[in-house]
């Protein structure tokens, strides 16, 4: 995808139907932008509420009594017996014992790299719909244009 | 000049040949959106692993059950998969650009095509 500037010189000289389809594709890509940005807000925000549970295991006491689940729907009580240590998923299938401090530390990084993509993306959709307001505004142009030369032409 | 029938017949068929091409091309890029969505969850966890002591306990999930790992050997595994993963990577690309060029060609098979058909049709019209 060119940048915004070198669309703006050429979009005068696209006929109708490549200007509907640019339009067509950027509406496209700025879905898709919006869906995946989502999806990383999703996951950050899955991140911090992973990390706050960490804490609060952490401010925890041993023998703390938890309701443990076993499924998403059976519950059983029982006693926290390690307050420092944790086994945090760090993907693929990889799990890692850390301490509390760690963990939180494992956290932050995973929500900080999550939050500068999630920037690059909302930039990117910016550029695309101001893109897209453009490649509008000269499709409406040209519509109306050819619109006219039509009417005339049917008076004549 | 050849009729303009077996030209519109030209064009069809380089027109589904063309399709095909856009169905495969469509194919290999999903491929590569979901590989290289793998390599960068592989690149993140050899991060992680390099960045624990090496007395850490790692254990990596088989099935169901969590098996203790070196993290050593955890390390070489998860540099060779990204390894592999980027050789996939890799391999893919050159699929995907060899198969532009030949829709390129295509296009502009068609588009000769397209101009012979013009060609004929203002022929046929003037004769």
């Amino acid at each position: 995808m060119p940048p915004a500037a070198a669309e703006t010189v050429k979009l005068d000289s696209l006929s109708l139907q490549q200007l509907n389809q640019a339009r067509q594709d950027l509406n496209q890509e700025i879905e898709r932008l919006g869906q995946g940005g989502r999806q990383l807000q999703r996951a950050a925000e899955m991140f911090e509420a992973t990390k706050k549970s960490v804490e609060k295991l952490g401010a925890s006491k041993k023998g703390q009594s938890i309701m443990l689940p076993l499924t998403s729907s059976l519950y059983v009580s029982g006693e926290v017996d390690d307050v420092e240590k944790v086994l945090v998923d760090v993907g693929t299938g990889y799990f890692v014992e850390m301490s509390i401090s760690d963990a939180c530390a494992y956290y932050d990084r995973r929500i900080a790299s999550l939050v500068d993509n999630i920037g690059t993306v909302s930039n990117t959709l910016r550029q695309r719909q101001q893109g897209l307001m453009q490649v509008q505004a000269v499709f409406q142009e040209k519509l109306m244009a050819a619109q006219a030369q039509a009417a005339a032409q049917a008076r004549a | 000049m050849a009729d303009p029938e077996s030209i519109k017949k030209a064009l069809q068929k380089e027109m589904s040949v063309y399709q095909t091409l856009q169905q495969e091309l469509s194919k290999f890029v999903k491929t590569r959106t979901e590989l290289s969505a793998r390599a960068n969850e592989t690149d993140i966890v050899l991060e992680e692993l390099k960045l624990l002591d090496d007395d850490a306990n790692v254990f990596k999930s088989v099935g169901p059950v969590l098996v203790r790992q070196d993290l050593v050997e955890a390390r070489s595994n998860v540099t060779n998969r990204l390894e592999f993963i980027k050789k996939d990577l890799e391999r893919l690309d050159g699929q995907i650009k060899s198969l532009e060029g030949r829709m390129m060609e295509r296009e502009k098979e068609m588009m000769k095509l397209q101009g012979k058909l013009r060609a004929a049709g203002g022929s046929g019209a003037s004769a």
